[in-house]
Formats: C-alpha cells, structure tokens, sequence
C-alpha cells in the first residue's frame, strides 16, 4: 500500500512510498534507520503523535523529525 | 475538531461575529436554558459559554486572516515548489493542509500566535548543557516565520528567532543563544530539513525543526560558547594561545571581538580598550582606542623606543632605520652631524636620514622634501 513518507534528517525527503499492508510505525522505522534509537526522533502519522505500535493505513503521512539538530 | 469545522462552515468565515451572536441568540430561545436563568444556576453556565464563544470568534477571526493571507501567496508557493524542488512529490500546500499545521502547532508549542503577515510559536523553556555541567535555562523563545518575507524567498531570512525574556552573559549584551546572532538561527545540520520544509509549505515541521534546533548545544561551533552564560572556566579558551582561561582572566579584543587571555593581549587605560597582539600587530602602531600611534601615554606602545632619546613618539614622527627607530627630533639633531646615523653608521645606505643631510650643499626645502619621502616611503 502507499504512503506518504517525509524524513526531516539529512538533505530530507518528501514523497510516496509503498510499504507491506500491516507495517507498524516502528517497524517503518527501523526499515528506514535501522541502527538508529526511536526515542532519539519525533514520528507523526497524519500530524498526531502516535504510539509506534499503531498500524499504518493507506495514504498515511508519516512525519520523521530528529530530536536533535546541530546548530553552528 | 478546529480543522473540520473550518472546513464545514468556511462560508460562514466571511463574519464569525455573525456566528456568535447567533450561538447566542439559539442558547436564549432555549427553554431550558431560559427557565434555569431564573433560578440563577445555569447563568454561570451562559457566562461561561459567552465567554467561550467569544474566544472562539477571536480565534476565528484570527485564523480567517491567516487563510486570505495564505490564499494570496499560493501562487507563489506553486512557483516555489515548482522552481527549487522540480523533483517534489507532495501537492501543494492546501487550506485543509495549513489548518492542520495550525492544530498540530497548537498541541506541541506552548503558545501559538496567528497574524495576517505572521505565524510565531512560543517555545517552552530552552535549557542548554555541554554535558559536564548544570544546564543554563534560556527561557522560553519566540520562533516568527514572516509570510511576506517567506512569499517573496522562502530561505532562512524569512524567520526571526527571539528570546522572550532574554538571557545575555556579560560583555555580550546581544547574543540571547549560543547559535543566535542578531535574531537569525545558524542552522547547522538544519539547513537543509528547514529549507525543504519552507519550500513545501509545511509549516508545522519547520517550526519544530527551529524548536529542535534551539534544543541543542553543539561544543564544536557555536557564535559564543555556552561557557559565557556559566561562566564555567573549562569553556573558555585564548583564541591565540589556545590554555584555557579563569573566569576574570577572559579579555575581549576590540578589533575581532575573540577571547584573549592576559599574555596575548593588551589594555590601554588611555583609550579603555583591550586589543589581542595579533590585530596589534595588524594595525601597526595605531591603538583602536586612543588613536596613538605609538605615543608615550599609550599603555600599548606599539612604537619602539627611538634608539637615539628613548622616548615612544607618534607613527608620523618615528623612521625605521635598518637596526631600529629614530624620532623627527633626534634626525633633526643628526642634520647637524657629519657623519653617519647613529645605528647603521652607513650614511650612503640608510633609510632614515635624509638626502639633504647625505649631501649638506643641498637647500632646505629639498631636505623637508626628502624627509616627507622617507615618511611616506616609511
């Protein structure tokens, strides 16, 4: 199914994905960052805050922004 | 919900006092409302109702001119994403998209602000630790995209981010966070997650990204260390020698407003300014403060003593000779003199004696001719 996938890391993304039906939030997650800790980053679906065991549906926008930026 | 609201009644936007006056009128019609009037119990609910209804036509009222100001700057949203982001696969930003920026800004900020040209956040309080000692607390911060600004070019000189109730370390009475300087965010390793997030219309992840950047204090390069709001002595450190600096050993130069300690730089009680050795050394013999060159009474003497009478003299009354200086007077003495200056002892070759004292014959204004040339050429 699809979503919509916008990652705030890096030089950033924006744009569709398709994911397995029945994908959970941290599941997505650690497909995409694998390695990295899911406390260390802010994950929307829709713009709400949600726990990460919530599957995602059809057409969702799934926000990642970092907990941490550096600044110079 | 804010959001589906908005959209349902959007017709009725065009007056939201109109709304709420007739919210009021139906809860007057109501008959039980009308009856418990007369027992005075519901007439603290009706207050309170008023009182509701009356905040929510502010804040329609608000977010109505918000939404004029959107619609006239989507055309230029459209050619923004279509010019930097060719590649974008969102849509363009929609009045559904920017109502629920409004929501999610509203749940995650402590105060969200809605103008016709402006949407500011306020942030909680922003606390800042290098890691060895206790945080600094900053204070909350207001992030304010300008929308004229962010219609016209959508980069970081569209925002301004400001400490509401500033915090400055002493002799830095401008600088309200270690990666602020004059208002603007040095965003680091958000530039590009900022730039994107303007450039595809989502305000919400702009501002957060802002907010998670105030977050952070990043040691390795800041506009000022952190040290300077703690005054820990392990965060400060000579910009020329690089030792670590004590708390009352901490000097700033004038010239390149680095941090010195007391070896590398110099105070001139004259002029009440610090200078570091290195802009000293750039600046020649003049004192940023005072504006002597070199002079007796200035602390730095940037001038050598003249070789002949020992005394510091202004950069216009002191000549290099090959081996040292001499002063305008003591060449005046030397005119007197037959034989060579009194360090090189090589009449011929040296650069301080003027020609009309190499070759006495000559008249005087050839010989004030020639001393204005070794000034100069000085």
């Amino acid at each position: 199914m699809k979503i919509f996938f916008i990652n705030n890391t890096g030089g950033g993304f924006s744009g569709e994905m398709a994911i397995e039906e029945g994908t959970t939030i941290e599941q997505f997650f650690v497909k995409q960052f694998e390695g990295k800790s899911f406390s260390d980053y802010a994950i929307t679906v829709n713009k709400l805050e949600t726990p990460a065991s919530r599957v995602l549906r059809e057409n969702d926008t799934v926000t990642i922004v970092p907990g941490k930026y550096s600044g110079a | 919900m804010l959001h589906d609201a908005c959209i349902r009644h959007m017709h009725t936007l065009v007056d939201p006092s109109a709304v709420a006056n007739r919210i009021q009128q139906e809860i007057r019609n109501f008959p039980d409302i009308e009856s418990g009037i007369r027992e005075n119990l519901p007439m603290r609910r009706f207050r309170e109702l008023e009182h509701v209804i009356r905040d929510a036509s502010t804040r329609v009222r608000s977010i109505r001119d918000l939404l004029e100001t959107f619609d006239s700057y989507r055309d230029r949203l459209k050619a923004i994403a279509r010019d930097r982001l060719p590649t974008a696969n969102l849509p363009i930003p929609t009045v559904q998209s920017l109502m629920g920026d409004v929501e999610a800004m509203e749940r995650r900020f402590a105060k969200l602000l809605l103008g016709p040209q402006m949407i500011a956040v306020v942030t909680d309080d922003i606390e800042l630790s290098d890691g060895t000692n206790e945080p600094f607390n900053f204070g909350p911060f207001k992030i304010v995209l300008n929308l004229h600004d962010y219609a016209t070019d959508a980069d970081s000189s569209c925002y301004t981010v400001r400490a509401c109730s500033p915090r400055y370390p002493e002799n830095y009475e401008d600088m309200e966070h270690p990666h602020t300087s004059n208002f603007i965010l040095c965003e680091g390793s958000a530039s590009n997650p900022i730039e994107r997030a303007l450039n595809e219309g989502r305000f919400f992840d702009f501002f957060h990204i802002v907010n998670n950047t105030l977050q952070v204090y990043n040691a390795s390069s800041p506009h000022l260390k952190l040290g300077a709001w703690t005054h820990n002595e392990s965060d400060q450190e000579c910009s020329d020698c690089g030792d670590d600096i004590d708390d009352g050993d901490a000097y700033g130069c004038t010239c390149c407003q680095n941090t010195f300690c007391s070896s590398c730089s110099t105070y001139c009680e004259g002029g009440e300014v610090t200078i570091c050795n290195g802009c000293r050394a750039n600046r020649g013999r003049a004192c940023p403060g005072c504006d002597q060159y070199g002079a007796q009474e200035c602390e730095q003497h940037a001038n050598d003593h003249c070789m002949v009478c020992g005394y510091i003299v202004p950069d216009d009354d002191f000549y290099e000779c090959r081996d040292g200086g001499i002063c305008n007077r003591c060449v005046g003495r030397l005119r007197e003199l037959p034989s060579a200056c009194d360090s090189c002892c090589e009449l011929e070759s040296c650069s301080i004696i003027p020609e009309a004292i190499k070759t006495p014959d000559e008249d005087e204004d050839e010989a004030e001719t020639a001393t204005e040339s070794v000034v100069t050429g000085g």
